[in-house]
């Protein structure tokens, strides 16, 4: 839009030297058309040569803002790149010289699962405005989508005990199984003391408990929702009883995971959460 | 992209830079706007500007409309009022100035940018001298700065980053646009327009009456210039200007008639064309159209130039801008054979007055004088008596009579307005010409400098079977005004120059630098007159002298190739990926290193070899240079790897010196052969 | 206090003969406040040259045979319950010394390893929630068998490079190696070698290898350098910032030791093998020469 304003002005100034006769608007005419045509070499040179490559990704949730992360690097130095997802928010940024610069071009993920990283573009408008040289990019580049955590659903063996102690009573003191290591959180009344104190460091002692009894994320929980609210509530749940430490496993048709706590867990029942139902998984 | 994306705003560095735009390029304009819309341009951008630096209340949307709308009916008035360009200016300035207002999104400042470019085009109708041009420039740099600072907001050099980056872009631009300049066809103007400039008339008026003539040596404007062809001036006796022939005369004043065009007068003589001096004129503006033509033309000027019987030209059209043309001329003045038509009027005079002059004239036809003898018995009058002054007596009553028996004093108007007279009375058909006698050589560039002060009459009479013959009674009383520069015969005289003029003139005799200073600054105003001003009217010539005859596929070639290559210069600059540049000290070592090479090949130095160890390596090889190598890597080792020492300077200077004898002996080692033998 | 370095210098040589440019680079590496690995096959003289740079430098110190059943409190020491007072009392293991030998440091487990690495880095020892200043200067001079030989754990890159410098001594050359026949071993000469230096000294000394000025022409070879090993195709990994100014920190040390305040090419390519080596991963591991590749394809001026 630019560029053609501008070109409608240069040939007004033509015009308005024709008629005059005179040869310092022609020179100036022909400075802003001049100026025109190396601003399509600046604009190209301000993108030529620029090496991107992508990085790892974060995985995030539905609806949510996933990170694609990218390393931008030239030989030059490089002003006001654009870039982003069709539809998404643009960043920009400055390119100096040999030096790598890592960054994060948002892209909002609509459902869960793999996401793969669209067509994505870089361009600039650099220096003048005139024009933009710009680029459609495609890595091979995938996120796992998680779905949306919903609160919902009552998760009837959790709820109901507020406090953290009976939750570990709640694990039941039934028979002792086994010593198994320490993990943080742990419940300190289930940290093995005696095998400390004789110097076989920090073990936790597991208990075989009813199954009744035991946290579960389980597909028939909640007959009454949708198989993606179901999802998203029991993605809710992961989180929650992860972040109190809590030991509960998943149950999806065909899939089981064996109570656990800990963050790694947590990532694990996710995935299997974003991925369940998907072909490929 | 399918969303809208969201207007970009303009950082406050990019305000900046666009006010800073606005005031240099309106600046230029200030002289042909209203002063009301100056002073609102000024207060506008001024109170942006602070406003950029500190929160200040808005004005009421009521309030701002009611003064956008004030000033868009005054610049409305104005301009209908104005003539031409004064209003277009104001209209743009004002468009420019009230969008300042809204000064929000990156559109807006497009818009600004825009506006500002057409503006710094239009300043060049006003002015076109050199100081507007590089003004002009300037104001370019600026508006390309704001640009640049428009598309890249978040620098922190706002101030010379943008402008680093225009001028690096301009001047990338630049060989294109000479190219363009160059080759672009200069077309005739589309529709004609008025261009009421205001031109004060100067020089030679249509009449003559005594006394005009010497109004004019008060001016030391330039009335034309003039190069010729083979680059070297005429004769000083021969640089008469014919510029009008006044045939007509009242008694009181010689006037001009109206002369049909004569497409016959280059039957003249071209066909002999031996004594042809070829020459081309820039005529400044004068709001006249008569043109110079030397003394006398022959063959026909170039094209847009009229030309009359009686060896004069005209423009088409009264001269508002420098014009250019050429022409050619025959310094002899041979006749060509033609008859005088309409003798009558060149021999018609008033039936009374100056009786006097009429006895005398009598007397001469009494005593049975030819036409010559009459001629030589008046110089001869004047060569006696008569005096040269630019200020005469006031004459009353029969001028003529009084002139030639009381006063006998007067200037190059009062002799050839007697002569005339005198002779007409004689029965010789005579005219008076009006033109220039003289003009300063400007040995730097080869040209004339024809100025109004050089403003001369003279007269043309008619002897049967000679033609037109020039009568110069001036050189009769005073021959030193036809071969000295006007200037030293007048120099002491009061009337010679306005007073202003006169002091910087007087300083120019005095000061002989000033003088050859004023004589190349001039001859650049020529070049610019001539080769940038004028361009069109030299375009075709040019390119035909370069290239031979002009045809279409040959105009693509030399628009092509050389705008091909300049981008391609360009794109390779912008692309190279910057290396460091080569420490001068350690140049020297990759030139000795270079030399030694040649000396023999495994003496060079491998890349991961330092200075030391190298001349550790070559002192080993060559025992002689050992000293000298050890000298030499010593002060290497100081200059580039004690940093802050305080002799750095000092070393350099010994480094060099010793590099330059390291140098030397290996060229001598070079030529004893046996070296290389013994190393190999 | 130059001679005092020269003089160390002809004292080790006395001990560990014909290698003075290897013992030079050991005692740079003290200077240079560095971490020593002495890599080589059994019997080349790793354990002599550590033993006699420990004592030659007057630092108190302590040796540490690496067998694969230690485990990091064998190091680091630990708490010992004491039964007349019920509480648990800290033990300091043998790393609370000013140098410690860790001899033939590769038949450890990992664990162990990283445990004593840990402290390299940190000059300190955390344990049951206490941290515990190691004494100043703190040195660990380690040595191992070359990754090859069986029953070892070779160190990961991430450790290696906490040890300023590896170097190795090689064979004798024969004269030097006859000499060695006819002396026998000179091992127990050690005991006897006077101490040259006391730790006093050695800081002052350190202190003065870290005011050798750098020019930026010599900062921008040591960034080529470096940069060179991050592109070059034959190298994996190439030196990291913390590489590369180890490698300024063991050249200062070295000019220190040639006499000069400044810091030129000539120390840094002195030392780049002995710093960099092991801090490459070379794609192609018969490429020996590759730091010296680096040296000779990098132009020293620019």
């Amino acid at each position: 839009m630019a560029g053609m304003a501008y070109l409608v002005v240069v040939l007004l100034i033509l015009l308005l030297a024709v008629n005059y006769q005179n040869n310092l608007a022609y020179a100036v005419c022909f400075t802003l058309l001049s100026l025109f045509v190396t601003a399509i070499l600046h604009t190209y040179a301000n993108l030529s040569g620029l090496k991107i490559s992508a990085l790892s990704t974060e995985p995030a949730f539905s609806n949510e803002i996933a990170y694609f992360r990218y390393q931008l690097h030239s030989a030059r130095a490089m002003n006001q790149l654009t870039l982003g997802f069709n539809n998404n928010a643009q960043i920009t940024i400055d390119l100096k010289k040999n030096v790598e610069h890592n960054i994060e071009v948002p892209y909002l993920c609509s459902r869960r699962g793999w996401q793969r990283a669209e067509l994505f573009r870089i361009g600039s408008l650099y220096p003048l405005g005139l024009f933009r040289a710009w680029s459609w990019l495609r890595f091979d580049q995938t996120v796992l989508v998680y779905p949306k955590p919903i609160e919902g659903g009552q998760l009837d063996s959790f709820v109901g005990r507020d406090s953290r102690d009976n939750m570990a009573l709640a694990k039941g003191d039934e028979e002792f199984e086994a010593l198994s290591p320490y993990y943080p959180g742990a419940a300190k009344n289930s940290i093995a003391w005696k095998a400390y104190a004789k110097g076989y460091g920090l073990q936790v002692k597991t208990y075989q408990g009813s199954a009744s009894d035991e946290l579960w994320l389980d597909w028939s929980l909640w007959p009454e929702l949708s198989e993606e609210q179901r999802l998203s509530c029991m993605c809710y749940w992961s989180i929650q009883l992860s972040q109190n430490q809590t030991h509960y496993g998943l149950r999806l048709p065909g899939v089981t995971f064996e109570p656990s706590a800990g963050e790694k867990h947590n990532i694990k029942v996710l995935e299997q959460l974003a991925l369940y139902g998907i072909e490929g998984c | 992209m399918s969303t809208k994306t969201p207007a970009t705003l303009l950082s406050i560095p990019s305000k900046k830079w666009l006010l800073i735009m606005l005031l240099v390029v309106i600046a230029p304009h200030v002289a042909y706007i209203p002063l009301w819309l100056t002073s609102i341009a000024l207060c506008i951008i001024g109170w942006i500007g602070i406003s950029l630096f500190s929160q200040r209340p808005e004005l009421p949307v009521w309030g701002r409309r009611l003064f956008v709308v004030g000033v868009i009916a005054g610049v409305l008035i104005y301009a209908s009022m104005s003539q031409g360009l004064a209003g277009l200016s104001s209209l743009l300035i004002a468009g420019a100035i009230l969008k300042v207002l809204e000064l929000r999104t990156r559109r807006d400042g497009w818009v600004l940018i825009l506006v500002a470019c057409f503006i710094a085009a239009v300043s060049f109708l006003f002015d076109q001298s050199i100081v507007a041009a590089t003004y002009g420039g300037v104001s370019l740099m600026t508006v390309f700065s704001a640009l640049t600072m428009m598309h890249h907001p978040n620098e922190q050099r706002w101030f010379t980053f943008p402008l680093k980056k225009s001028a690096l872009i301009l001047l990338q631009s630049m060989p294109l646009m000479l190219i363009l300049f160059l080759i672009f066809p200069r077309i005739s103007p589309l529709w004609s327009i008025q261009y009421n400039n205001s031109v004060a008339k100067t020089g030679l008026s249509d009449d003559m009456e005594p006394g005009n003539i010497s109004q004019l040596a008060r001016s030391d404007s330039v009335a034309f210039r003039v190069s010729f062809s083979t680059g070297v001036p005429p004769a000083s006796t021969d640089r008469y200007w014919r510029a009008m022939t006044y045939p007509i005369f009242d008694g009181q004043r010689w006037s001009m008639a109206q002369e049909s065009i004569d497409k016959g007068i280059n039957k003249r003589n071209s066909e002999e064309g031996k004594d042809l001096v070829e020459y081309q004129v820039i005529a400044e503006p004068s709001a006249n159209s008569w043109l110079f033509a030397l003394d006398y033309p022959s063959g026909v000027p170039s094209r847009e130039i009229l030309q009359f019987s009686d060896g004069t030209f005209q423009a088409g059209s009264p001269i508002y801008e420098r014009l250019f043309y050429s022409a050619k001329a025959d310094l002899s003045g041979a006749y060509d054979g033609r008859p005088l038509y309409d003798r009558a009027r060149y021999l018609s005079v008033p039936k009374n007055g100056n009786p006097a002059t009429r006895a005398m004239v009598a007397k001469w036809a009494a005593t049975g004088f030819s036409p010559e003898q009459k001629i030589a018995a008046l110089l001869q009058r004047f060569n006696e008596k008569f005096s040269y002054t630019l200020s005469p007596q006031k004459l009353r009553g029969d001028r003529i009579d009084q002139f030639l028996f009381t006063t006998q004093e007067g200037f190059c108007e009062h002799f050839s307005n007697a002569t005339a007279f005198a002779l007409r009375l004689g029965g010789i058909p005579t005219r008076v010409v009006a033109g220039y006698l003289g003009g300063e050589w400007n040995p730097y560039e080869k040209y004339m400098l024809v100025r109004q002060y050089e403003a001369h009459a003279w007269v043309e009479a008619w002897l049967d079977g000679k033609g037109w013959v020039r009568i110069d009674p001036t050189a009769a009383v005073a021959p030193e005004r036809v071969i000295l520069p006007f200037d030293q015969l007048f120099s002491d005289s009061p009337e010679f120059m306005s007073d202003n003029a006169f002091a910087t003139y007087r300083m120019q005799q005095s000061l002989p630098w000033l003088k050859t200073w004023s004589l190349r600054y001039d001859a650049l105003n020529y070049n610019w007159h001539r080769w940038v001003l004028g361009f069109h009217e030299e375009q075709s010539g040019l390119l035909q002298d370069w290239f031979g005859k002009i045809s279409i596929l040959k105009m693509l070639l030399l628009l092509f190739i050389p705008v091909g290559v300049a981008l391609t210069v360009v794109i390779w600059i912008l692309l190279r990926v910057p290396s460091h540049k080569i420490n001068a000290v350690d140049q020297e070592v990759i030139t000795v290193s270079a030399g030694l090479c040649s000396v023999a090949p495994l003496l060079q130095r491998e890349a991961g070899e330092t200075v030391t160890s190298y001349c550790q390596r070559v002192a080993r090889s060559l025992p002689v240079l050992r000293s000298r190598l050890e000298d030499w890597s010593e002060l290497y080792q100081q200059i580039r790897y004690v940093p802050e020492s305080h002799q750095i300077e000092q070393n350099t200077i010994l480094f060099l010196s010793c590099s330059r004898q390291l140098k030397k002996d290996i060229k001598r080692l070079k030529k004893q052969d046996f070296v290389r033998g013994s190393i190999d | 206090m130059r001679d005092r370095v020269e003089q160390l210098v002809s004292v080790i040589s006395s001990v560990v003969l014909g290698k003075e440019e290897v013992v030079r680079l050991a005692v740079a590496c003290m200077l240079a406040r560095g971490h020593l690995l002495i890599e080589d096959l059994p019997g080349m003289g790793k354990t002599t040259l550590a033993q006699t740079l420990a004592h030659v430098f007057g630092l108190d110190y302590q040796r540490v045979q690496f067998t694969s059943d230690m485990l990091p409190a064998d190091i680091l020491g630990g708490a010992i319950f004491d039964q007349q007072t019920s509480s648990f009392v800290y033990h300091p293991g043998p790393v609370f010394t000013q140098l410690l030998l860790a001899d033939e440091i590769n038949r450890s487990t990992p664990k162990t390893q990283s445990a004593l690495l840990e402290a390299m880095e940190e000059g300190q020892v955390s344990s049951e929630g206490v941290t515990r200043q190691l004494p100043a200067p703190f040195f660990v001079i380690a040595t191992q068998n070359p990754v090859s030989q069986f029953g070892t754990f070779p160190l990961p890159e991430s450790q290696l490079d906490r040890f300023l410098m590896r170097i190795s001594l090689g064979y004798p050359d024969p004269e030097t190696e006859k000499g060695l026949l006819k002396h026998g071993d000179t091992r127990r000469d050690i005991e006897q070698l006077s101490v040259c230096i006391d730790s006093s000294l050695l800081i002052e000394l350190q202190e003065a290898c870290s005011q050798v000025v750098v020019s930026d022409s010599v900062l921008n070879y040591v960034q080529r350098l470096a940069q060179f090993s991050r592109d070059s195709d034959d190298v994996v990994l190439g030196l990291s910032p913390r590489g590369s100014l180890a490698l300024i920190q063991a050249a200062k040390a070295w000019a220190y030791m040639s006499g000069r305040d400044y810091l030129m090419p000539d120390d840094v390519q002195k030392v780049f093998g002995a710093v960099v080596e092991h801090r490459l991963l070379l794609r192609n591991e018969s490429e020996s020469g590759s730091a010296r590749s680096i040296l000779s394809q990098v132009d020293v001026l620019g």
